[in-house]
């Protein structure tokens, strides 16, 4: 089977702080992956290596066969807005928009029409369980219902795939498992690959495979085929 | 204690540049603040050092046909000008035994003789003879600083004989020089106070937005410290001792950096002329007085502004919503214009104190009542946007204005003020201009003539074949004397031959051999209806009573044909020019005044565009970390600097078109009822070259913060979990 994203020789410093060193991954089309660790192995600075956020010292990273560790920052802007969606652990909504309204961000910053987009983003807000919210703020909703807004505006642009760092790690673990449920079952139906850093046992238990990182490299990858 | 000041004021990347930023802020404020008062000062303590100009109007003169006594200084007060500049002449005959020194010189001027001002002495030196120096006679020495308003000052006292000085009008004699300075009158004061209030506001908000930014920038430092287990009474204690210093610091500078620009703004001409610059010092009390109260003021600025940011160890507990402008903001507006017109209308009815109070005080009215209402206008116009955005950029700077109009409001609310402000001051100096057209108005005095009088006594055939023989006259017309009792003319008046009609400047020869005309109306600097020209029978017509002397219009010529008639027919001949006549009037101050006003709205366009450019990095550096996750998300940059360029776009567009109407119709109330029926049409050019320049400082403002907008909303700049 053909890898979607593909890391070789992964290295990466700060200062002299050696956050990676030389990490191999390879991840399939419609796969859900696990990024796991102790704090500070260097999980978060992965999954930035991976989503062309951070470009690595050494080593590659490929998306479909292409290497974008070597592309310009305007090239990888351009490939994070058509390609990848992100969730983070939490504050990543726009205080100043309405729940629709952030999630139409991506899209018009794609050049869709303001209508068109509220269309979708409306769309999404009720596939995630959030109809009656679209003019809420940030401010004026629950940890989780924001943690689905964001998951919707990864979403929205259908990206190939999705990247998540600790997405449920500000909620409590009932609504952590709402979210999880919800975002899985989005991502199966339309076979986005799904890259999601988490120290969460049970969080991971919704991955088809885990990828232990431990001071910066890659312990034990279990699951893996072959 | 100590730690936690350590930890508050230091570290951090920005913890330099912004004590840097209230410091600079703080110092131009002040020395923009002491200079204004300096200036206030020296407006009046000036005028008191030429009030004994005024002394033959003071009602101890004693008029010269009445007896003369003792020791008394035989004096008439006149004007003559030269190269376009007008000269206050004080032509004197002491007697020999007289104690009453005349202010500024050692002794009175011998008949023959002149004490001049350093200004005019240049003048006079600068120009020919025949041109100025002859008319005064030889130079006997400079008139002291000290009786003089301004190193501009064009002064003469003149020696004359006793019985020359007599013939003169208002000739009297002085047994004193104490008299009362010149009243400004309402009109100069009025405009002065409203061009201080317009410097005010930028200046204030200046200092505003840099404090609150000092506040805002540190909320998470200090929400960490809090978390730490520091007092909210220890944060606010090290933040107003944070503001105590750099505004301690900033206010010292602030004195020195005036002093240093004293000599600088000296130059600037107010009231008709630039300063001495010890003029403009401020007495070291009023210093001192400033600098405690900016400091006090800054420190309980911040200190308030850090309660009201409401930091709790989770950070910034008040949500960033404000409350939503309602629409009663409308209301000093309209209360400001109400007043105006109230004033305006009832112009006539009520007294000049209670007039000026009206109109500076409607004035003030009017520019806070932009400030109030401007929030409401960005608040309305950012729904539109917001609600029509096609784009990113524009969907979310419009969302952001419509949760914080007032603030958003506040970082171009001095542009706004300062193009209010221009468009007065441009709407009223161009109504002037277009009333002192001199030219081609049929019925009055060419702009090339000059009109003067020949007294009894004069030799006037002398003094028109002197004038004859100046270069560049090209005619003199003379006026007869006309018997008022055998016509139905007013005492005084004065006959013209009808075929010199044309010559006058009238399109009509009337049909009788002589005729004669208002001379008020004559010299007016527009024509009100046709001139009412009366015929006079020949058999009434005198002695040569007058003469219009028609040159190649350049100021050589018209200096010159003036020294000629002034030598031969003696200062009463007052020669005058049309330009003249009109720029004496409340005119000159007003057109004299605009000038100071373009300056004025430089430095507050200036000042206002770096309030701008402060609150436009202030909110990027606020918003980092949003920015910076839409930059992750793949926005590219240049929608980053439209957003931003979006949000101080949208206030300003939308309050600078009321500023602009607001501004035109305070003007031409202002005018109309001050300078007395002008309607004002086009601002001059200026006005426009200052509109550009605002805009343009405006969007340098925006386009400087563009470095901040790419250093603080990198990629890597913010982590993201
Ligand atoms: N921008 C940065 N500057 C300096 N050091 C950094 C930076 N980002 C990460 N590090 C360091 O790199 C190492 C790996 O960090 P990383 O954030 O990847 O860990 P993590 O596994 O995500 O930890 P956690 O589970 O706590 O989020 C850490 O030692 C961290 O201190
Ligand atoms: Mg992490």
């Amino acid at each position: 089977m053909t890898a979607v994203l593909e890391a070789r020789g992964l290295k990466k410093s700060f200062g002299r702080n050696e956050a990676l060193r030389g990490i191999d991954v390879s991840i399939r089309r419609g796969e859900i992956v696990a990024i796991m660790g102790p704090s500070g192995s260097g999980k978060s600075t992965l999954l930035h290596c991976l989503a062309g956020v951070t470009v690595p010292d050494a080593g590659i990273v490929r998306f479909n066969g292409t290497a974008i560790s070597t592309l310009d920052e305007t090239a990888r802007g351009r490939l994070r807005l058509g390609d990848f969606g992100f969730v983070f652990q939490f504050g990543q909504l726009l205080p100043e928009l309405t729940a629709i309204d952030n999630v139409a961000v991506p899209l018009l910053l794609a050049g869709e029409r303001r209508a068109a987009a509220s269309a979708r983003a409306a769309e999404w807000l009720v596939r995630l369980g959030l109809d009656g919210k679209a003019q809420r703020r940030p401010q004026e909703l629950s940890g989780g219902e924001a943690q689905r807004v964001a998951i919707a505006r990864a979403l929205v642009t259908k990206p190939a795939v999705l990247f998540a760092d600790e997405p449920t790690g500000s909620l409590d673990s009932l609504a952590a498992e709402g979210v999880m449920k919800l975002m899985i079952e989005l991502v199966r139906e339309s076979g986005t690959t799904v890259v999601v850093v988490t120290h969460d046992s049970r969080t991971a238990a919704y991955a088809d495979r885990d990828i232990i990182v431990r001071d910066g490299r890659v312990s034990v990858a279990l699951g893996e085929a072959a | 204690m100590a730690f936690l000041v350590r930890l508050a004021l230091l570290g951090g990347r920005s913890s330099l540049g912004r004590p840097l930023g209230i410091v600079l802020g703080v110092a131009l404020g002040m020395a923009l603040f002491l200079l204004m008062l300096g200036a206030v000062i020296a407006l009046d303590s000036r005028d008191d050092r030429t009030a004994w100009l005024n002394a033959t109007t003071e009602s101890s003169a004693i008029p010269a046909d009445r007896a003369a006594p003792r020791g008394a200084i035989l004096a008439a007060r006149d004007e003559t000008s030269a190269a376009g500049e007008v000269i206050a002449r004080l032509i004197v005959a002491a007697p020999a035994e007289t104690a009453l020194p005349i202010p500024g010189i050692p002794s009175a001027p011998p008949a023959g003789s002149y004490y001049a001002s350093p200004a005019l002495q240049a003048l006079v030196a600068r120009l020919p003879p025949d041109r100025l120096g002859n008319r005064f006679g030889s130079f006997a020495g400079t008139i002291g600083d000290a009786a003089l308003s301004s190193p501009d000052t064009l002064v003469a006292i003149v020696g004359a004989a006793p019985d020359a000085v007599r013939a003169l009008p208002g000739a009297v004699y002085l047994t004193s020089f104490a008299a009362s300075p010149t009243d400004l009158g309402a009109a100069y004061q009025i405009v002065i106070l409203i061009g201080a209030i317009g410097l005010f506001f930028p200046v204030g908000l200046l200092i505003m937005i840099v404090t609150k930014l000092g506040a805002v920038s540190r909320i998470e430092r200090f929400a960490t410290l809090r978390l730490i287990g520091a007092s909210p009474r220890q944060i606010a204690f090290v933040v107003a001792l944070e503001s105590f210093l750099t505004a301690t610091v900033g206010a010292a500078l602030g004195v020195v950096l005036a002093a240093v620009l004293r000599p600088l703004a000296a130059i600037i001409p107010l009231n008709g002329g630039s300063f001495f610059p010890q003029d403009l010092a401020v007495p070291a009390s009023w210093s001192l007085l400033a600098v405690g109260a900016m400091v006090v003021a800054a420190t309980l600025a911040s200190a308030i502004g850090i309660r009201r940011a409401g930091i709790s160890p989770l950070g910034a507990t008040r949500a960033i919503r404000e409350r939503t402008p309602r629409p009663w903001r409308i209301l000093p507006l309209l209360v400001g214009a109400g007043l105006i017109g109230y004033t305006a209308m009832n112009a006539g009815d009520i007294d000049g104190t209670v007039m000026t109070f009206g109109i500076v005080g409607g004035f003030a009215i009017v520019a806070a009542g932009i400030v109030v209402i401007g929030p409401w206008l960005t608040y309305q116009l950012s729904g539109l946007v917001s609600r029509r955005a096609g784009s990113a950029a524009a969907l979310i700077a419009g969302s952001r204005i419509r949760m914080t109009p007032v603030a958003t409001f506040r970082s171009v609310s001095g542009l706004v003020i300062a193009v209010f402000m221009v468009t007065v001051f441009a709407t009223a100096a161009g109504g002037v201009m277009q009333s002192l057209r001199v030219d081609g108005v049929d019925g009055t005095l060419p702009a090339d003539a000059l009109l003067a009088d020949l007294p009894a006594g004069a030799d006037a055939d002398a003094v028109i074949a002197a004038t004859l023989a100046v270069p560049g006259v090209n005619a003199v017309i003379v006026g007869r004397a006309v018997d008022p009792i055998a016509t139905e003319v007013h005492p005084g008046s004065v006959a013209w031959a009808a075929e010199d009609f044309p010559a006058l400047g009238f399109a009509a020869v009337p049909d009788a051999p002589f005729a004669t005309f208002d001379r008020t109306s004559y010299l007016a600097s527009q024509q009100e209806g046709r001139l009412e020209v009366v015929a006079v029978r020949g058999a009434a017509v005198g002695v040569a009573g007058a003469i219009v002397v028609r040159t190649d219009g350049t100021a050589e010529a018209i200096d010159r044909a003036r020294t000629a008639i002034e030598v031969g027919a003696g200062p009463a001949a007052a020669p005058i020019t049309r330009v003249e006549a009109v720029q004496l009037g409340i005119q000159r101050i007003l057109h004299e005044l605009a000038v100071v006003a373009y300056l004025g709205a430089f430095v507050s366009i200036a000042i206002a565009g770096c309030s701008l450019a402060i609150a436009t990095a202030a909110a990027v550096i606020d918003r980092r970390r949003v920015l910076g996750l839409l930059r992750l998300m793949g926005m590219p940059a240049s929608q980053l600097h439209r957003m931003v360029g979006f949000e101080a776009a949208v206030p300003l567009v939308g309050v600078l078109g009321l500023s602009v109407a607001a501004g035109y119709l305070v003007a031409d109330v202002i005018v109309e009822n001050l300078a007395g029926g002008i309607d004002v049409g086009w601002p001059e050019p200026m006005y426009f070259v200052a509109l550009a320049l605002g805009l343009i400082l405006a969007l340098g403002a925006v386009a400087a913060t563009v470095g901040t907008i790419r250093r603080n909303t990198a990629v890597s700049a913010t982590r993201f979990e």
